[in-house]
């Protein structure tokens, strides 16, 4: 019965332990207040039978309300899935293990600190410069082993002599200096290990000492119980960084044995704790719930979802799709699909109030959508739209004509007792969609599968309920009628893989034509699938549906709010069918449920406990009456679609790999793609005056500052993309110095950097205070530096002027610059000189 | 819930008393005097309880004052209107007759509160009425029952659901009356009571603030003690409103006036009048016959032309209206459910083994919970296609018939525009098949039996017509009225007919 109704929707399992946690915790405090600890001699028998009394009204309380939650959409499990902390006694020595540790580990904090701040500071700067020229020489490697491999042919064929001297003492320089850095960076790694221990072990004393008081971790606005007495710890950002996150600082600890070390590293070390907030407000924006957050306690929604989806990795790709692969290969499976989401309109379907996403709930609230007797929805024509914008990118037929009916059940988050959708004339119907391999498809499909929209309809959202336990349901009318989309794909996908692809599809089109703004992990869009599976050799099934005929009877699988739940869901139903029917039993038609882990869909209700919606048509609401100009005119400007855009992408002046153009339109949906077009659009207006050489790098240029360089850093930080970490503007005018050759490359990627970690700071003052403009050498300058180069270099010169030799001439390039000052020789120019001295001269 | 009424109210504060002002102003007070003069009706005829909530009599009786010292605002200055509980106004309660209702006060005005107060109208209290408008004879309310005595001192029905309003005009409690008209609910009161009561074409009073019953067919009717009262009532009601979805634009309300020709009203000779002989049914009372008769006989004799007109659908018109609206019903009343306004039931409403908000819903009335199941049943998937879908096909055939039968093309199909020089301008036809039952009697009635009483004013509904109930003949208290049914849209023509009756009879 119950599970006809709504259910409460919390955001994360960590509001549902926070509940529980608070429940407790008041609980306790009255319980201290009416019989005082102090008070008691010994054990205090009533104290004790009260507590268990409590503790026994609580646990069954919410063991009685989980059956009534979900928690993104998945049913809650049970309480002994997620059994609390266990409760310990409190320990003395352990707490003086405790003290001792926290000494131990401020005394070598401070260590660490010093050792960073005058030790491994100045090491580096010293190591620096030699690294730096190595690096350059790195970028001189492939020139040299090229070198070094065509002269050594050269030799042997004409001299029969080994690689000149010079040369191997310049590899054995690099190697050394090489080991040099890796030794520094090992015995930092040997401290910071040290402290990363320190760290661990008061986690861990932190946690039995917590458990002690009730409760494992400490809520996030309050200190921890422990402060470190560090007297400088403001100046020190390593414990602050501690305090605050200390699985982020551990990983980016960690993430400093890799051989490199560089100024941007120590200031990443340093910025991390501002950095550090921002990722957690990404996953915290997603709540509506507004309980205090535990930092510590609070793992991203997304997050959960990556580690799933590398934990699936690891276990191999097979092992999620093909589990009973030779079982599998005679079934057939069908999936059908249903995607809600949410229109991107100002104000409500069928009132003017606006719409809202976070606003201050019962704010945004017309008569009508709170239901007033006598009051009477008046339908929102701009509502259309958005509406006719996806049907169309959806290549739909708009239907001229379409009515509204209402669907009738009860529940205290639909004011009106039903909802207002267009079941018997939709707006739109008959589209398509098709999918490539870009799209993420299964194999089986390559290289391309048209998928069949059977209709696209408008409809109502209903309120937000946030349960306040034990009894308290709060109603926010705020999201009542805001509009909505419901797109009912034709049972035309046959593999899991291509099912998410679809849903990702829609998602990434609704987006281009701005008819959506809010994807799957935001809530915005939600699918329900249906699935059924046929044995091939036992040919069609009985039953069709929207035309399509000879399919088995199906199940629902309702609620799926991430790609990964829609395949792994699809997947799951489809070996659970296949099991069934191999096992001799029948399918019946039913709706399930599914939760991320899990390895199988649950039931939620059969056939007998469907609701009978006693759709009627509501007389109070006119026929939409759509004309064929306004189509046409939404159809001639509408964005364009992602295929449209790779397409461009590809082409001049953007000139983008086709690589590269894929994942511009995959990362960040569809954030980054905006973000390439800002900077490019930036770059053009900015160098209008150039070159076309110059202006015609600008695409490709782009890309590869956006993805790798961008990327590298946000990878690098393990910070999740914000559309602002390093303005468009910023990064236009990195590469503007380096298409102007105002910088050199190395430089760029040095201000990039810089700008990351210390976005306050703009890019133009960065290269002022630290003085690295290109300071081009005049000819003069040149030729000075490249006779003494010549004269340093006499072997290699005379061979160079007497056979005029490629690669030894370029040799003779990298000497330039590692001899020259740093940043000022240019590559090109170095060789020119070079040339005019020993070929033309 | 009915104030305490002081009937020397001149005994007040020598200063502030409405007499005073007007005094001062040396001015008649006959608006007052009326005013006052409905009060004392009020009072003595408050056993028949066709007021659920009026205001304090003083600031009633000031506000009156104030509108005769002040120019004329429009035709309704200064009047007491009777309001039907079912339509919102914000300074009194508004109970639908419901219990689930019955501490409810409308944050908003109903636009035609707005309109009558433009008008100049005093809002003389809120009347009594079947819960939600869902009845025959205004017995089905949670404040009890309204009744009439008739002239031999029988208690008798005052009809549904509109029977308070109807009640308060007939006793002089008010000058005129708003009531809601959705199968009969203000004809059917106006008949029994024997005032005029009238129902507009659908679409022309705005609903914004009516609770609603059955949307698709809850009009917004007026009560008068004669068709001049009435009249204005209407064409103070009569506007666009665009916060109600289903009102009429202007466009089709300019179209609709070129398509109405006044002269035929004027003009008894060239008045065509249709006689619906299928509403010659065999239940219909002697007097009702007679009535009827005279009433056609009358105007022939004035030259107008009788014409027999077939409306075969109409005897399965009920039937489709009790399969509508009570589908309706069952949807518009989904909002009674506790959480957000009125009346919710102590303790939790829908456990794990109770059905939600089963116990806050049990407490509506009989009757309405009879029409909600019956509706909730009709839209089922397993009987929506023997029930729901037939009675809309029905109520289609109803609405061709009347098309068939008028002379003029009906205005909101304006792609079949062609008249029928053979059809008719008016249809008349008694209100109701019998006068008034005695409430006693009711009692052993089942329901299938009240709603019969609808049989002739449901086709009219269904199809959206215009239709007037009046008094006929000398003797008007015999609780017997005669219908007038116009043309979608011909709302005047209907008046002006009903007057050549009046002149006549």
């Amino acid at each position: 019965m119950d599970s006809q109704h709504r259910r409460i929707e919390l955001q994360t399992p960590s509001d549902l332990t926070y509940l529980e946690e608070y429940a407790k915790r008041v609980a306790r405090d009255k319980i201290d207040l009416n019989f005082p600890p102090a008070a008691a001699v010994g054990e205090d028998a009533m104290r004790k039978k009260v507590e268990e009394l409590v503790g026994q009204y609580l646990s069954r309380t919410f063991a009685e309300a989980r059956k009534n939650m979900s928690i993104n959409g998945m049913p809650v499990p049970s309480a002994d899935a997620v059994a609390g902390e266990a409760y310990e006694p409190f320990d003395t020595t352990q707490a003086d293990r405790i003290r001792d540790l926290e000494a131990r580990k401020d005394a070598l904090q401070k260590t660490v600190a010093l050792e960073r701040r005058n030790g491994a500071a100045s090491a580096a700067r010293n190591f620096e410069k030699a690294y730096t020229a190595h690096v350059d020489a790195e970028d001189m490697q492939w020139l040299m082993a090229k070198n070094a491999v065509m002269e050594r042919a050269e030799k042997e064929a004409i001299l029969g002599v080994n690689a000149p001297k010079r040369e191997q003492e310049y590899v054995e320089t690099y190697r050394k200096a090489r080991e040099d850095l890796e030794g520094l960076n090992k015995g930092l790694g040997g401290t910071v290990g040290k402290l990363e221990r320190a760290v661990g072990s008061r986690r861990s004393l932190d946690k039995a000492q917590a458990s002690t008081y009730g409760f494992a971790r400490p809520p996030h606005g309050s200190q921890p119980h422990i402060q470190p007495p560090t007297a400088n710890h403001q100046e020190d950002p390593v414990p602050a960084m501690v305090r605050t996150a200390p699985t982020g600082a551990a990983s980016i600890l960690i993430s400093s044995h890799a051989p490199w070390v560089c100024q941007a590293c120590f200031r990443r070390l340093q910025l991390r704790p501002q950095a550090a907030p921002k990722s957690f407000q990404l996953s915290t924006r997603l709540r509506s719930l507004h309980t205090e957050l535990r930092v510590d306690d609070a793992v991203p929604y997304r997050k959960l979802l990556k580690d799933q989806k590398n934990k699936k990795k690891s276990k191999g790709v097979k092992g999620s799709s093909n589990g009973k692969g030779s079982q599998l290969t005679d079934w057939e499976l069908t999936v059908g699909i249903e995607i809600h989401a949410e229109l991107n309109t100002a104000r409500k379907l069928f009132s003017s109030a606006l719409t809202s996403t976070n606003e201050t709930p019962n704010t945004h609230v017309a008569l009508f959508d709170a239901a007033f007797p006598g009051s009477q929805p008046q339908f929102q024509k701009d509502t259309l739209i958005p509406a006719i914008r996806a049907a169309l990118a959806l290549n739909c037929d708009i239907q001229k004509r379409s009515t509204f009916d209402r669907k009738h059940y009860f529940y205290q988050d639909q004011p009106n007792g039903y909802q207002i959708t267009q079941y018997y004339e939709p707006f739109a119907k008959r589209g398509h969609i098709t999918l490539y391999p870009h799209d993420g498809i299964a194999e089986q499909d390559y290289p391309s599968i048209t998928i069949g929209i059977a209709q696209v309809q408008m409809e109502q959202d209903t309120a937000k309920t946030l349960a306040q336990p034990p009894h308290t349901h709060l109603i926010d009318l705020n999201r009542v009628s805001h509009p909505l989309i419901e797109i009912i794909s034709l049972p035309q996908i046959h593999h899991a893989q291509t099912a998410a692809a679809f849903v990702r599809k829609v998602q990434a089109l609704l987006r281009a034509v701005n008819a959506a703004t809010r994807g799957m992990e935001q809530g915005g869009l939600r699918a329900d699938v249906n699935v059924s599976v046929r044995k091939n050799s036992a040919g069609p099934g009985a039953l069709a549906y929207a035309g399509i005929a000879g399919l088995s009877q199906r199940t629902e699988i309702k609620n799926l709010s991430s790609l990964r739940a829609v395949e792994d869901a699809v997947t799951a139903e489809r070996d659970r069918q296949v099991g069934v029917l191999e096992a001799g039993g029948m399918i019946e038609g039913e709706t399930r449920g599914w939760t991320i882990g899990q390895t199988s869909t649950t039931r939620l209700r059969g056939k007998e406990g469907e609701v009978d919606y006693r759709y009627m048509p509501d007389a109070d609401i006119m026929p939409v009456i759509i004309g064929k100009d306004f189509v046409a005119h939404l159809r001639e400007t509408l964005p364009k679609l992602p295929d449209e855009v790779l397409d461009m992408l590809v082409r001049e002046p953007y000139g983008v790999t086709v690589k590269d153009a894929k994942t511009l339109l995959a990362l960040d949906d569809g954030e980054r793609l905006d973000y390439y077009f800002d900077v490019v659009h930036i770059l053009q207006e900015t160098l209008e005056s150039e070159a076309a050489g110059v202006k015609g790098k600008v695409g490709k240029m782009a890309a590869n500052w956006v993805l790798h360089e961008l990327g590298g850093l946000l990878a690098a930080s393990t910070t999740e993309w914000v559309h602002n970490s390093v303005p468009a503007g910023k990064v236009a005018t990195i590469i503007a110095y380096l298409l102007r050759r105002k910088v050199t490359g190395k430089v760029a990627k040095q201000l990039l950097s810089t700008v990351f970690y210390e976005p306050e700071r703009e890019v133009e003052d960065v290269v002022r205070e630290e003085d690295l403009l290109l300071r081009p050498m005049n000819d003069e300058e040149y030729e000075a530096l490249a006779q003494d180069v010549i004269t340093k270099n006499e072997d290699v010169s005379v061979e160079v002027r007497e056979t005029g030799h490629q690669g030894k001439l370029m040799f003779l390039v990298g000497q330039l610059i590692k001899h020259g000052e740093e940043g000022r020789v240019e590559a090109d120019r170095a060789k020119l000189v070079l040339q005019k001295l020993l070929l033309k001269g | 819930m009915l104030r305490k009424f002081r009937i020397d109210i001149s005994h007040g504060s020598e200063r502030n008393s409405p007499h005073s002002m007007l005094r001062s102003l040396g001015q008649k007070a006959t608006l007052l005097q009326e005013a006052e003069k409905a009060l004392v009706a009020q009072s003595a005829f408050k056993s028949l309880n066709a007021f659920i909530s009026v205001p304090n009599a003083d600031i009633l009786l000031r506000e009156v004052a104030e509108h005769e010292a002040a120019p004329a605002k429009g035709p309704l200055s200064g009047k007491l209107i009777a309001v039907k509980d079912n339509i919102c106004t914000s300074s009194l309660p508004t109970t639908a007759g419901s219990r689930l209702l019955r501490h409810f006060t409308s944050p908003y005005d109903a636009t035609i509160i707005e309109k009558l107060r433009a008008s100049g109208a005093v809002i003389a209290g809120k009347t009594n009425l079947d819960e939600f408008g869902m009845g025959s004879h205004s017995t089905h309310s949670h404040f009890g029952p309204v009744s009439q005595v008739s002239a031999s001192g029988q208690i008798t029905s005052v009809g549904g659901s509109s029977g308070g309003s109807a009640v308060a005009v007939a006793t002089g409690q008010c000058h005129a009356a708003v009531g809601t008209d959705t199968g009969g609910s203000v004809r059917l009161p106006a008949a029994y009571n024997n005032v005029v009561g009238f129902k507009p074409s659908y679409g022309l009073v705005s609903r914004w603030g009516v609770i609603a019953y059955a949307n698709s067919l809850d009009t917004v009717g007026v009560f008068g003690r004669n068709l001049g009262d009435t009249r204005i009532m209407f064409d103070a009601l009569n506007a666009f409103d665009a916060r109600d979805p289903t009102s009429l634009s202007e466009h089709i309300r300019a179209r609709m006036r070129s398509n109405v020709c006044m002269e035929n009203g004027k003009d008894v000779v060239s008045l065509r009048v249709g006689v619906p002989t299928d509403y010659n049914i065999d239940e219909l009372d002697t007097a009702v016959k007679n009535a009827w008769i005279t009433t056609l006989q009358a105007l022939q004799g004035q030259g107008a032309t009788l014409v027999p007109v077939e409306l075969q659908t109409t005897r399965h018109a009920l039937s489709a209206y009790y399969v509508l609206a009570p589908a309706e019903v069952s949807s518009n009343l989904a909002k009674y459910d506790g959480v957000r306004y009125g009346e919710r039931t102590s303790g939790p409403d829908g456990t794990s083994d109770s059905v939600l908000f089963a116990k806050t819903r049990g407490e509506l009335g009989a009757e309405a919970k009879r029409r909600i199941l019956l509706g909730a049943y009709s839209l089922s998937a397993e009987a929506k296609d023997n029930y729901f879908i037939q009675a809309q096909k029905v109520r289609k055939l109803v609405q061709d018939d009347f098309n068939k039968a008028f002379r003029k093309p009906n205005p909101l199909y304006p792609e079949h525009r062609t008249s029928n020089a053979e059809g008719v301008d008016v249809l008349i036809c008694p209100t109701a098949p019998t006068p008034p039952p005695e409430l006693e009697r009711l009692r052993d009635q089942q329901p299938v039996d009240a709603y019969t009483n609808d049989v002739f004013t449901v086709p009219a509904s269904l199809a959206g017509l215009p239709a007037l109930s009046m008094p006929v003949g000398g003797n008007k208290s015999n609780g017997i009225g005669i219908q007038v049914i116009g043309q979608f849209g011909d709302d005047h023509l209907v008046f002006d007919v009903a007057e050549r009756i009046e002149e006549c009879t």
